[in-house]
């Protein structure tokens, strides 16, 4: 044995090991891959041998190769073989590698169930341990619902060390399967007050994971949490719990209150800086909470921020990021008082550190005001061309935007220079954000209608000098603004000063480089410019002029024909058909200005992001249902491909549109118009209540404040949103003189009227009227939009399924699912189909026995008190928590109520009796209840035990149809007959061959003399005489199931045929041929096939009268009905109809079609069964097997 | 919740990586890359927060990272778990790493003394720490045996502190007693099989060399795939009875032809 041993060891040698494995690697530096993928081969050898030991080393080397990036899941299998080893050393590499790769898809997880369920039982901690930690990484759906009550019960296991990992892995079960979480839940609560300060921990651990998803459900824990909080002094724990509290302060404003003087005591006293973070979080989470001001809540905001700013200004950089995450959070709900650290934290702006500088962008964007967004903006103007990285340039340039742009525009009081900014903008070299720029210049010239002229100059010089921001290509991102330059200069074509040298500019050759989307827009975007220049140059009379304009798009568009983008092309070459015929009109000395420019009649209004999704579908309308029914496959195949670009060409050829005359024009579009106000999908213009210049038609009635033009005409390139600053500094110079001389002359008149009409401005800073009156259009809704805000919500969330009532008691059907012996037998019988679950899960160890079952009955008790009065208990608890919460907590005193009563003894008088007296009627109202209680208790008690005795007061013996066929000392054969639905003329016989000797029996052949009614059926080619080769050989002691097909022809009578098993017994002096002879017993009843019927149906069947009748009498019957029923319908095939008291109906039907209707009556000692029946003789048949079945009882 | 725990050196070798929820090798490589990359931009004396946004795709998620020497330890987080807290319980595993492999170093000085600056055969460079050289796998580590060199001692000693993303243990002195329990347990295990060996190589010896010969053999080190024999044999009629070493680490020619002869003689 040892040399053997020894010789194991030497083999091995030749094996690499994970040192190996790791040096080889270093030393391939080149050829990493070739040397890893010979590696593997290597393993994949090793995988094949017997040896554990070789095996797990193979296991440890790929978990080294999974942390490299390779796949190892094609050794899962093996991984199992490891982690199945019984030496720990080996178990324990299994289970690393199982953690590393195993994952809900590895399909052989589900064969690692028992072996995970007995190393969980093992008696070796470690081995338990190590079974945990493996399954709290790879834990699926299915090993949580098997697994989850031995975790259970392992959370009260004699050792922490086990109990805490249970209680933390309990965790990933919930989350596996939510339908554990409240059996669980009982004891996990206990849990946290565990005597091992680990195992509290990580219940409070879970308990905090499950309350921050859904905190409403563990508010009821607030009491327990806030004894923990004040007792407990290990500072994990504390930070566990004061995080928790800050996630349920926003439900229970009350709780906020209680909180604020412990919180504030430890922000005083303790030394822990994380502890004192995650106190001043909370205290701010609490702030939030308080809608009302409580007396020291600015007290409290001062402390917070004080503190706040002491760690912002700490050398250690992690407090000075974590101050400013807290600060961001107190500034939603105290803006002021963060403001007055504006200095500090533009000083952060200048930190060195990226984290920090983003910490301090956050913060800026609520520090905004209308006062100083333009000095913000102007500082990160001048950080965005120091910045190094293109990460924290981008990161500004978003930040920059999200600043101006926030609540509709609400800081800005001029827009020249906002627009000015985002020209600036563009000039960023490699930025990703073009798009928003881009976004932002749309957006602004569309709903800004003021702004517009402005913007058209702005964006028709960005056209001009594309070549600038297109011209290098890495520069890709900034490239989209020419999208938006382009638009907005063709759709408000009207404001454009030089529209000829804009439209020479979007015509450059240079454009074609730009990408296609950008193409598209700038051809689009051409003609609107073309329209509005042939219509000012035909209404000037300058033919020559609009016939040149009309030359140059001609000679130019062909570049944008020949694109390789579909949509420019496609664009392209209509429009050049369009300007041809333009061109021959023109030509014929036709004004078409007018028609042209009716092409892009009407404005386009901003339309909400969600608008589309809000439209409420009509009533009546099936979005689901066809609109045409979808064609069928080989109508499709017949259609041919058509000449479709042929056919095009011709229709290219004869535009039709401009022999509309303008009356035929405004005819249609009065059509239309109707048509879309009868169309719901039509986001219609009319008034809403968001929107106040709806109807305007024109932007001549915006009043236009006067621009002043010579500041914004620069050559781009320079800043010049700096001159805004100035200028702004200097008309609120202006302004405020004014205003005070307008104070001085009128004071008594009211201010009011300076107000802006826009009440989107709600925030009166009115020392700072804006630059202009601008109107900023909200986007449009459509009428009676759905409210619905759900979109938010994302369904798949996996934390959703664990938003269960912790407080509702525990109904029977949510126990664990134990694992549980299978007993064949037993399985049979219908009526033992629902296993006794609950008695067995509740077995305990023999240790705990008595402590247990205590409990147990502790806890079956209250369970039901629970339920008879559920709805007081729920209000109980409330109650139990609003006392709790309407008390004051005694400083540093643990908040139970009964604790705090006896503390309060001592003090004032007054408080104490009204405090007493509240308790004794609590107490009084909790005693009445008990009493109620325990009545009901009793009362259910005994209807369940009534309830139970009829239905199953004594358990069925377990029965089996199988019938012995024939026995010798070698082997036993049982057998049992089928009816076959399918076919009216066939029965399967499946045999049981059971190998009762020491030798191996082999060459079973089974033969039947066949009968002129019933013969086996062989396979084609063999005689009648030939035997059916039994397909499998049967060592010792093992038994197996073959099965026979028989057909007959008339099923009315029982049948026996003769047969003969021969067999070879083969053992150690040889073998030998044996035979045994059996009879084969088909009993009408097997012709039987179990066949539910209802009892109308029923009732028609015995009425419809061509049923013959017969019935018998059975004596000294001692069974109860009900097993005897059970016995009819196992034996022979029947099925329960209806039963009223000792008297049932059953039916069944049998393979031919013949209906068997059964009346059961039970007298005292006795039986009638009356019989119906299409078949007189099987009826009889029947009824006399029947006879022998119960005579037997 | 902890999304990830990853341990890398300057050069962005991986040295342990544990995720907590399932992703696949090449989604796991690619955070590593990306986590590497973010972190070495980053100067000594900035913070050790980063926000990695769209790393785990969720927003909700940060790095916590710490740079000892030539390892960065970096814990991808949530915002359940305290920052402060975090960066704490980092250096209480480092801290417990250090003490769980202090002893493992002194044995492998101990074998290979007369070679300063070589460990196990290759040439250490010298910017790598001591810490590297073990958590990379390179020194053996555990006392157990190969079997276990130390890059799995690694994950086992993190299996104390975290498992399943959630925080075992904080206490440093219950983490390095449990680790060392369940290094003992090995030990026991491997010890069980040593003895078989032993008896080999004493009835090797005394069947190879003449029963005039007394032979000893003491497994030093072993129970996995190589294991370091000593073989004294003495010969009682010679008093100048020579003692032998057998078998190495590293395939020493003694020790090889010895073992093959060994190896013969069992065939």
């Amino acid at each position: 044995m040892a040399l053997k041993m020894v010789k194991g060891s030497i083999d091995r040698m030749f094996d690499k090991n994970l040192q190996d494995l790791v040096r080889g690697i270093r030393n391939h530096k080149e050829d990493e891959a070739k040397y890893i993928s010979q590696c593997i081969d290597e393993i994949k050898q090793e995988l094949k041998q017997d040896n554990i030991a070789v095996k797990a080393n193979a296991v440890c080397k790929l978990t080294y190769l999974q942390m490299l990036g390779y796949d190892i899941s094609w050794a899962a299998f093996n991984i199992i073989e490891v982690m199945s080893a019984s030496k720990f050393t080996f178990k324990r590499i299994g289970y690393l590698a199982a953690s590393q790769c195993f994952h809900e898809g590895t399909d052989v997880i589900m064969l690692t169930t028992n072996q995970i369920r007995k190393d969980l039982s093992s008696p070796n901690q470690y081995d338990t341990g190590v079974a945990l930690t493996g399954l709290s990484c790879f834990v699926t759906p299915d090993l949580a619902r098997d697994l989850a009550n031995d975790i259970m019960t392992l959370m009260s296991h004699t050792k922490p060390y086990i109990r805490k990992k249970a209680v933390l892995i309990m965790y990933k079960v919930f989350l596996k399967y939510p339908e554990s979480l409240r059996p669980a839940f009982p004891r996990l609560k206990e849990k946290l007050e565990d005597p091992d300060p680990g195992v509290q921990s990580a219940a409070v651990n879970v308990i905090c994971e499950l309350a921050r998803r859904n905190p409403k459900n563990y508010l009821s824990l607030a009491p327990l949490f806030f004894k923990l909080m004040t007792s407990s002094t290990n500072n994990w724990v504390l930070i566990k719990i004061i995080k928790l509290f800050g996630a349920l302060t926003p439900l229970e404003p009350r709780l906020g209150k209680k909180l604020i003087e412990p919180l504030t005591n430890l922000i005083h006293s303790t030394s822990a800086m994380s502890l004192l973070y995650e106190c001043v979080n909370t205290v701010i989470a609490v702030l939030i909470s308080l809608s009302s001001g409580m007396p020291n809540h600015s007290a409290s905001i001062q402390l917070c921020v004080q503190k706040l700013r002491i760690l912002i200004e700490d050398s250690d950089q992690n407090l000075k990021y974590l101050g400013l995450l807290a600060m961001s959070k107190i500034l939603k709900t105290h803006p002021k008082s963060v403001q007055s650290h504006k200095d500090l934290i533009l000083q952060c702006l200048d930190d060195k550190d990226e984290s920090i500088r983003l910490r301090a962008l956050d913060l800026l964007y609520g520090m905004v005001s209308k006062k100083n967004l333009m000095e913000i903006v102007k500082k990160l103007m001048i950080h965005v061309d120091k910045a190094e990285g293109t990460t924290y340039r981008d990161e500004l340039l978003t930040k920059i935007i999200d600043i101006c742009s926030q609540s509709n525009y609400q800081y800005i009081t001029n827009f020249e220079w906002y627009i000015s900014i985002l020209v600036e903008l563009t000039r960023l070299e490699g930025t990703r954000h073009g798009h928003l720029i881009a976004a932002q210049m749309l957006d602004v010239a569309i709903r800004v209608k003021a702004i517009r002229k402005f913007a058209v100059s702005q964006m028709a010089m960005l056209l001009d000098n594309a070549h600038l921001i297109a011209s290098n290509t890495q520069r890709n991102g900034i490239c989209e603004v020419l999208y938006a330059a382009a638009w907005i200069c063709g759709e408000f074509s009207e404001h454009l000063e030089e529209a000829n040298q804009t439209l020479e500019a979007m015509l450059r050759p240079k454009v074609t480089t730009l990408p296609g989307h950008i193409q598209a827009v700038y051809v689009q975007n051409m003609v609107k410019l073309y329209a509005s220049i042939l219509q000012q140059k035909e209404q000037a009379g300058e033919k020559e002029a609009a016939q040149e304009i009309t030359q140059l798009m001609i000679e130019r568009l062909p570049q944008f024909v020949q694109s390789a983008d579909l949509e420019v092309q496609e664009r392209a070459s209509c429009i050049l058909q369009l300007i041809k015929y333009i061109q021959k009109l023109q030509v014929k000395e036709v004004p078409v200005a007018e028609e042209v420019i009716a092409l892009f009649a009407g404005e386009l209004n901003p339309v909400a992001p969600k608008a589309q999704k809000k439209v409420p579908v009509p009533e009546g309308l099936d979005l689901d249902a066809w609109i045409n029914e979808p064609p069928s496959d080989s109508e499709s195949e017949d259609e041919k491909p058509k000449t479709i670009f042929h056919d095009e060409e011709q229709r290219h050829s004869k535009p039709r549109h401009p022999e509309m005359d303008e009356e035929e024009l405004a005819r249609r579009r009065e059509a239309r118009k109707q048509e879309q106000a009868n169309n719901p999908f039509y986001i219609k213009s009319s008034p809403s209540p968001q929107k106040r210049y709806q109807d305007t038609p024109g932007v001549e009635h915006i009043p236009v404040v006067q621009i002043d033009l010579s500041v914004p005409l620069k050559v781009p390139g320079m800043p010049m949103s700096d001159q805004y600053v100035k200028l702004e500094e200097e008309r609120r110079h202006k302004q405020k003189l004014e205003k005070d001389k307008k104070k001085k002359k009128q004071k008594k008149e009211k201010r009011g009227k300076h107000h802006r009409h826009n009440s989107l401005h709600t925030e009166s800073e009115e020392d700072i009227a804006p630059a202009h009156h601008v109107d900023i259009i909200t986007e449009e809704m459509p009428e009676n939009a759905l409210p619905s805000d759900e979109d938010d919500k994302d369904p798949n969330d996996p934390y959703k399924a664990l938003d269960i009532d912790l407080d509702k008691p525990l109904a029977d059907s949510e126990k664990l699912p134990v694992q549980r012996h299978r007993n064949a037998e037993a399985l049979k019988t219908p009526e033992s189909e629902v296993p006794p679950v609950e008695k067995k899960s509740k077995k305990p160890k023999k240790k705990e026995k008595k402590h247990k079952e205590k409990e147990k009955d502790k806890g079956k008790k209250k369970e039901k008190e629970k339920k008879v009065v559920e709805e007081e208990e729920e209000e109980k608890k409330e109650e139990d928590l609003d006392f709790w919460l309407s008390t004051a907590p005694p400083p540093g005193s643990a908040a139970q109520p009964q604790e705090e009563e006896e503390e309060d003894e001592g003090k004032k008088s007054s408080k104490h009796k009204k405090k007493k007296h509240k308790k004794e009627k609590e107490e009084k109202s909790k005693d009445k209840k008990k009493s109620k209680k325990k009545h009901h208790h009793s009362e259910e008690e005994m209807a369940e035990s009534v309830q139970n005795g009829t239905l199953d007061d004594e358990p069925l013996p377990p029965m089996s149809s199988y019938r012995l066929l024939a026995e010798n000392p070698y082997i036993k054969t049982t057998y049992d007959i089928q009816g076959n639905l399918q076919n009216d003329s066939q029965v399967t016989v499946s045999v049981i061959f059971e190998n009762k000797s020491t030798s191996f029996l082999k060459s079973m052949e089974l033969n039947v003399l066949d009968s002129l009614n019933t013969k086996m059926l062989r396979p084609e080619g063999s005689s009648v005489h030939d035997g059916i080769p039994v397909p499998f050989q049967l060592p010792p002691g093992i038994s197996n199931e073959a099965q026979f097909v028989f057909t007959l022809q008339s099923i009315v009578m029982a049948q026996k045929l003769k047969g003969t098993l021969s067999f070879i017994v083969k053992n150690d002096e040889g073998s030998t041929h044996e035979k045994l002879d059996f009879k084969l017993h088909f009993s009408c009843a097997s012709y039987l096939i179990t066949t539910p019927c209802y009892s109308d149906a029923f009732a028609k069947l015995l009425e419809s009268g061509d049923l013959h009748m017969s019935s018998i009498k059975v004596d000294g019957i001692s069974i109860s009905f009900q097993h005897l029923l059970a016995k009819i319908c196992f034996h022979h095939h029947f099925s329960v109809v209806e039963r009223v008291d000792s008297c049932a109906s059953m039916y069944s039907r049998s393979i031919q079609g013949h209906h068997v209707c059964l009346l059961v009556k039970k007298g005292e000692n006795s039986v009638s069964i009356d019989g119906k029946c299409s078949d007189p003789t099987l009826l009889s048949n029947l009824l006399d097997e029947m006879k022998e079945t119960l005579s037997k009882c | 919740m902890i999304n990830a725990i990853l341990v890398f050196n300057n050069h962005g070798k991986p040295r342990l990586v544990r995720f907590y929820r399932h992703l696949a090798e090449e989604a796991q490589q690619q955070i590593l890359r990306d986590t590497f990359h973010m972190v070495l931009r980053r100067d000594e004396h900035v913070c050790n927060f980063l926000e990695c946004g769209s790393l785990f795709g969720s927003p909700d998620c940060k790095l916590i990272y710490r740079h000892y020497a030539t390892l960065y330890f970096v814990f991808c987080v949530d915002s359940s778990e305290s920052e402060l807290g975090i960066l704490d319980l980092i250096q209480v595993f480092v801290e417990t790493l250090d003490k769980c492999f202090e002893n493992v170093c002194e044995l492998d000085l101990i074998f290979h003394m007369d070679k300063p600056g070589r460990i196990l055969g290759w040439k250490c460079p010298p910017v790598m720490s001591r810490m590297e050289l073990q958590i990379a796998g390179l020194c053996a580590g555990g006392g157990a045996g190969p079997i276990r060199p130390s890059c799995l001692l690694v994950h086992y000693i993190l299996q104390e502190v975290v498992i399943g993303g959630m925080v075992l243990e904080t206490n440093m002195n219950e983490i390095v007693a449990q680790a060392e329990a369940q290094s003992k347990l090995e030990k026991a295990e491997v010890s069980g099989s040593v003895w078989g060996l032993e008896r080999g190589a004493q009835v090797w010896a005394q069947g190879r060399l003449g029963s005039g010969y007394h032979a000893g053999a003491s497994v030093l080190w072993g129970g996995g795939r190589r294991e370091l024999v000593a073989l004294r044999v003495s010969q009682p009629a010679h008093p100048q009875g020579k003692a032998h070493r057998v078998g190495a680490p590293h395939w020493g020619v003694q020790g090889a032809a010895s073992m093959q002869v060994l190896l013969c003689c069992q065939g």
